[in-house]
């Protein structure tokens, strides 16, 4: 167990610059997700930590040791770290028992220590009785977990998880999340975990953090994420947040803000260093719109449905502002169809905090910097 | 005497040619079909869609598509034919016919080490008229040398359907031609006492093969040097190939590249102009250690290692790219130096692509005597060198009951594989998908 600490780390492969001055601080027995669409730089964050590539710039600490800095970088072997890949990794050649015990030998621990870790490691995965067993043999919820377990068993500082749900199906996904929150639980051990779903960072997560192209957009946890975007970007990815123009009137007080959205007043949360401005963004979710008869509210105009189970995902556009894509659920006994003009109600929403001075730079400037 | 009048019923130009071009049509139709094999199937399917007939299909999309590895065959045979030893000096020189590399075994042979300026010069000029070919070959493929590596992607196939029956047949009796003729000529002559006996019951006799393997001992230590240079070549291959070839495929860096090009060079160039060259290098004895490897089996080795090393790194690199990174990966992040991660996980993993490069290898050098013939001495035969003193004495029944012996251990290595065929990455052994 240790904490981890990212400062500065920047990437480049030829002129793509896949890491662009990464800070993330991970403190002693979190589990922090790190959350993108692929192509984001997150598995070139995990190489990074675990010491496969070497960085450009930046530096990165496990517990107190310094592993990538300028003119040092730790191979990978030395950095006890370990590492649940999204392909397992297994080796096929060695049953599950000398898959778990490969990191106890290379370590040089003899019997009957080397027995007793590697039933330990079984049971914590509950996978007695599997040890000879060669890894073809099992299933892929019963590989991730000798995966797991192989990763546990050596004790390391950090565990990085590359993904480690993608290649189950849907229902073996939900159960794993739950095991793997539970491990945390009982392990403590500082985790990161990569993955591009939202519900399974949601699900998993002390905290997480959004990235894109390279850069982390914001940290936080995982309600303060969906509640309080503090990026355009983290608001439109997290929970499919819709960003309205917004004017603010009055400076925040107890949290919130007097708003007006497209002519209409009305209070919204926001920062409590918010300013008034007329050039602010509103974040709305789908439940902070309710539909009401026309006539009231802003008027809409359905241009869409989708079916959802139980629910109709309702595409709406704005009469006023066409250009604006919203959508909203109703109950599938709704009377509400595509064509249909209907009045619209903002009960609540989030103003986009401005970028704070060293903040994220805007683009123009990143460019420059080139790699 | 006979021996000679034989040869001289096939004209020498028509019969080396005609036979070169038997022993290398496997290359030009290796390359082609690996052509065929990346050919993607929907350009086919677009075509046949489109109405074209097979025949159209044929002749303007696969035919036009298929230009640069039918040229690049054509450059491939070329270069092999070039460097050629044994079909020209068995059927030519007899008859004074002399190409490139006879001429130099000829000079090399008759004079000793007093002509090797002279050879030298012809062995570079050899060497550039390869080197033309080797470019041709690269600009049209772009860097694929077929006869090492098969690519293996599903085919689109015609169905032949009335036609079928008379093309199998058609090339059924080219195999017959090309392979199974001459392989019985060799085993007809080989149970004869001497050429020009008629085989009968009377005459069949296995006093051939009695003599090559227990009378004569320059065979039976040819047997110990071609299998001992073999294998140990093979070895030796392989322990440096999976190193090397895991540098060359996970820690890519410049140098490294130019590694895996270099790697190819004594094999694509002809085989003369590498012996002459170890000639010039081993002709002092070596500094520091102050003996000579000249005159000995290990000159021959020496050339065997450069030669074939790259038929070992390939299929060990394609053993590479069909393996998770993340296996090795898995095994470093638990603390396992590189020697260790070689021993435990890697080498497992690798073992059969290994395997089948120590296979190619061991056959190729098994098999060999165009290197052998300018560097053996007495003592350091090899299988290749016996068999073609056998054929220049006109001992061509010795000669005939040796290549049936080497041909028979070649078939058997081959189907040996078979038993390797499941574990081993496509593509990997030219004989097999």
């Amino acid at each position: 167990m240790a904490r981890l600490a990212i400062e500065r780390l920047s990437k480049c492969f030829g002129a793509f610059r896949a890491l662009d001055d990464v800070t993330l601080e991970v403190t002693d027995g979190e589990l922090i997700a790190v959350l993108g669409p692929s192509g984001c730089g997150k598995t070139t964050l995990l190489r990074q930590i675990a010491g496969f590539d070497r960085a450009d710039a930046g530096t990165i600490t496990i517990g107190d040791d310094v592993v990538t800095a300028p003119h040092r970088h730790v191979p990978p072997e030395e950095r006890r770290i370990g590492i649940v890949f999204q392909s397992y990794a297994l080796w096929p050649h060695m049953t599950v028992a000398d898959n778990i015990a490969y990191g106890l030998d290379v370590a040089g621990i003899r019997e009957p220590e080397r027995s007793r870790r590697i039933d330990a490691a079984l049971s914590l995965v509950s996978l007695e009785g599997f040890g000879h067993r060669p890894p073809a043999l099992l299933s892929g919820g019963q590989r991730q977990r000798v995966a797991l377990a192989r990763c546990l068993v050596t004790e390391p500082a950090i565990v990085l998880l590359d993904e480690p749900l993608a290649n189950l199906d849907v229902h073996l996904r939900a159960s794993m999340e739950r095991e793997f929150a539970r491990f945390h639980g009982r392990t403590g051990t500082t985790m990161v975990y990569i993955t591009h779903d939202q519900s399974e960072a949601m699900a998993l997560a002390d905290r997480i953090a959004v990235m894109e192209r390279g850069r982390v957009l914001q940290v936080a946890t995982p309600s303060r994420l969906y509640r309080e975007p503090e990026d355009e970007t983290v608001a439109r990815f997290i929970g499919e947040g819709m960003i309205l123009p917004a004017s603010v009137l009055s400076s925040a007080i107890e949290g919130t803000c007097a708003v007006e959205v497209l002519g209409t007043k009305l209070p919204m949360r926001c920062a409590p260093t918010q300013r008034p401005t007329h050039a602010a963004q509103a974040c709305v979710r789908a439940e902070d719109l309710r539909i009401v008869g026309r006539g009231e509210g802003l008027d809409a105009r359905v241009t869409g449905a989708v079916y959802r189970g139980g629910r109709y995902r309702l595409d709406v556009a704005l009469v006023a502002a066409p250009h604006i894509e919203l959508h909203v659920g109703v109950p599938e006994s709704s009377p509400t169809r595509p064509g249909h003009e209907i009045g619209l109600e903002i009960a609540d929403g989030w103003i986009i905090p401005q970028r704070r001075a060293g903040g994220v730079p805007a683009p123009h400037e990143r460019r420059s910097r080139g790699c | 005497m006979r021996q000679a009048q034989k040869i001289r019923l096939l004209p020498q130009r028509g019969g080396i040619v005609l036979v070169l071009g038997v022993q290398y049509a496997p290359l030009a139709f290796l390359t082609l079909r690996a052509g065929l094999r990346t050919l993607p199937r929907e350009m086919i399917e677009a075509a046949r869609a489109g109405g074209g007939r097979p025949l159209h299909v044929v002749r303007r999309v696969v035919l036009p598509l298929m230009t640069p590895p039918l040229f690049a065959g054509v450059a491939l045979c070329f270069v092999s034919c070039l460097g050629n030893f044994g079909i020209p000096a068995v059927l030519g020189i007899p008859a004074n016919y002399l190409v490139l590399p006879t001429l130099i075994y000829q000079r090399l042979a008759g004079l000793g080490p007093a002509v090797l300026s002279e050879v030298a010069v012809l062995s570079v000029l050899i060497a550039s008229i390869a080197v033309l070919g080797i470019v041709a070959q690269d600009a049209l493929l772009g860097r694929r040398d077929y006869r090492i590596v098969t690519a293996s992607v599903e085919a689109r196939a015609f169905e032949l359907e009335r036609w079928r029956l008379p093309v199998e047949i058609a090339l059924w009796l080219l195999t017959t031609i090309t392979l199974m003729l001459p392989l019985l000529a060799l085993a007809l002559t080989s149970l004869v006492p001497s050429v020009g006996v008629v085989l009968s019951a009377a005459s069949a006799t296995l006093d051939n093969y009695r003599f090559v393997l227990f009378e004569h001992s320059a065979t039976r230590r040819a047997f110990g040097n071609s299998l001992g240079l073999s294998s140990l070549a093979a070895l030796v291959i392989v322990a440096i190939a999976v190193p090397l070839a895991y540098h060359l495929v996970w820690r890519r860096s410049r140098m490294l590249r130019a590694v895996n090009l270099v790697i190819e060079v004594p094999y694509a160039l002809p085989g003369v102009v590498l012996a002459i060259a170890a000639i010039l290098l081993f002709l002092k004895p070596l500094p520091l250690l102050r003996v000579s490897i000249y005159n000995t089996v290990w000159i021959i080795f020496f050339c065997y290692l450069a030669r074939f090393l790259v038929l070992g790194v390939r299929p060990v690199v394609s053993g590479y790219h069909q393996l998770d990174r993340t296996l090795d990966e898995a095994a470093q992040i638990t603390g396992a130096r590189l020697f260790r991660r070689m021993r435990t996980v890697i080498l497992p993993l690798v073992a059969p692509a290994a395997a089948a490069g120590a296979l190619l290898i061991f056959l190729t050098a098994f098999n060999e005597l165009t290197v052998s013939a300018l560097l053996w001495s007495a003592g350091a035969e090899t299988l290749g060198v016996v068999f073609f003193s056998f054929q220049q004495g006109g001992d061509s029944t010795y000669a005939a009951a040796l290549g049936m012996l080497t041909v028979a251990m070649s078939i058997a290595l081959m189907l040996a594989t078979l038993l390797l065929s499941g574990r081993l990455p496509r593509g990997v052994l030219p004989w097999r998908d």
